[in-house]
């Protein structure tokens, strides 16, 4: 008896999750992004690591200051609202792309990429697909590959 | 120091917690990446925030206030002090503007009354290459000297920024470069400071010791030695070191081991994860070791102890733990519902 509960359990929660993963793997990286940006054919996402290494920082402003920033979006981790004025003092560069402040979004992109936000992401997309996408801290490495 | 139970054979470490005080923040003044802890007295401490910042906390009431705050009029002094410094150099700016440098402080260190702080800062300065002027952007770092009942500067010292060793690459394309500054400690009259190398192959991590005199000046060179089976990260804000005394002997971690400074002996391996580093460490009395470990940008962090080659958690890895400090106590900042907080526990 125990043991036909329990096939029935272990039937039932594998249903699900693939129920669950057939979901999640229908949606676009437009759709998982158009709650918050506009929709374009093509545009850079930044997964903005917070507190990041000094380094990933450079390499962060120097991307920005050098790429058409009406085509980034920057999706930054959530912090308090005291904490925002200072945010955007230390990264002006914030100041002149669409940005949002979402910790979930950040995980949902990074789930689809199969990454971790150990430093900044740069993801690539052009007509709905990743094209390609790298930590920020190799950015020579992506210049020289694009 | 009794540290544990006295029953046989129990490895029992216990913490208990005396006190937890709600920081009390304001626009000025709040946390947002705790990234050092010194102690100063029974009821002050420091704490290095964001890299920009260190706080004065009140460990009584909570009460928190700026110390040195870094903005665009201090890192103006730091630049003229590197220029006079370093004259030789052609630097492309008179004065900084927001898009011309970063900086960071990386390092805080409190010894009788004086803070010192290690200011790690890329400057953009003219180099010939083949005959071709071009834009280099730069890496320095000074360590300053901080009067803690004034608030005011009292001395800056330049720390080298390039070497040659016999293990250099000899390849004048490719020249020495230092990524400085990971950590320092300073014992009087010596300095030391952790640097990386690149693209030095055979050791790329090495200590200074310096003298503190007027000026900082290079006395002797210290190479890490690795263990090559781990992996280590080279970049700059990677493996950072702490320092710990015990027994008169000079002890530092480098990522993942601890060694003694004299012998460059390793005294324990440590973390065995590839992705994770040591953060900071205490040698207690038994030998047996306290640790916090975690990735340099990872937000939240633990406590270990390392007794007879067995691990036990002492404080769990949780998102609401920020930094650990262990002092005579252990010192926690919690991030709870949005609101700052720190812990203080008692062996």
């Amino acid at each position: 008896m125990m043991s036909t509960i329990l096939k029935y359990i272990l039937i039932s929660l594998l249903f699900f999750s693939c129920v669950q993963n057939a979901e999640h793997e229908k949606k676009t990286i437009n759709e998982i992004i158009s709650p918050f940006f506009k929709k374009k054919e093509k545009f850079t996402i930044l997964l903005l690591k917070n507190s990041d290494c000094m380094s990933c920082e450079v390499s962060v402003a120097y991307f920005i200051n050098n790429t058409n920033k009406r085509n980034v979006f920057v999706v930054a981790q959530k912090i308090r609202e005291i904490e925002k004025k200072s945010f955007y003092a230390s990264r002006p560069f914030l100041n002149s792309v669409e940005h949002v402040f979402n910790d979930s979004l950040s995980m949902e992109i990074c789930e689809m990429i199969n990454f971790q936000l150990q430093t900044s992401i740069i993801l690539f997309v052009e007509n709905d697909k990743i094209i390609h996408c790298e930590y920020l801290r190799e950015y020579n490495n992506i210049k020289e590959k694009r | 120091m009794l540290l544990f139970s006295c029953k046989e054979k129990q490895e029992h470490f216990s913490l208990s917690k005396t006190k937890i005080i709600k920081i009390i923040e304001s626009e000025k003044a709040f946390i947002s990446q705790p990234n050092s802890f010194q102690i100063i007295d029974s009821s002050t401490a420091l704490i290095l925030d964001s890299r920009t910042t260190v706080h004065k906390l009140n460990l009584k009431t909570g009460e928190l206030e700026n110390f040195i705050s870094f903005d665009s009029a201090s890192i103006s002094s730091v630049y003229s002090f590197i220029k006079s410094e370093l004259p030789r150099y052609d630097y492309l700016y008179d004065t900084l503007t927001v898009n011309n440098h970063t900086f960071r402080i990386s390092g805080l260190q409190v010894k009788e009354n004086f803070a010192y702080v290690s200011i790690f800062t890329n400057f953009s300065i003219l180099a010939k290459l083949d005959g071709i002027e071009v834009d280099l952007f730069s890496i320095f770092s000074v360590i300053q000297k901080y009067d803690i009942n004034t608030m005011s500067l009292n001395n800056q010292y330049y720390v080298p920024g390039d070497i040659t060793t016999n293990l250099s690459i000899k390849d004048p394309d490719e020249g020495n470069y230092i990524c400085p500054t990971l950590g320092f400690y300073f014992e009087h009259p010596r300095l030391y400071v952790k640097n990386n190398c690149s693209p030095i192959t055979d050791s790329s991590s090495f200590i200074f010791e310096l003298i503190i005199a007027d000026k900082l000046d290079n006395k002797r060179l210290m190479p890490l030695y690795h263990n090559r089976e781990k992996q280590r990260r080279k970049d700059m804000s990677f493996n950072k070191i702490s320092f710990n005394r015990f027994n008169s002997k000079l002890y530092c971690s480098d990522g993942k081991d601890i060694f003694s400074i004299d012998d460059k002996n390793i005294f324990e391996e440590i973390v065995q994860n590839k992705y994770k580093h040591l953060k900071s460490f205490k040698i207690l009395e038994d030998s047996s070791i306290l640790f916090n470990f975690g990735c340099d940008t990872s937000k939240s962090t633990s406590l270990e102890l390392l007794k007879n080659g067995r691990y036990n958690t002492i404080i769990p890895n949780k998102k609401e733990n920020k930094l650990i400090y262990m002092g005579d106590k252990i010192y926690v900042i919690k991030l709870i519902n949005d609101e700052y907080y720190i812990e203080i526990h008692s062996y």
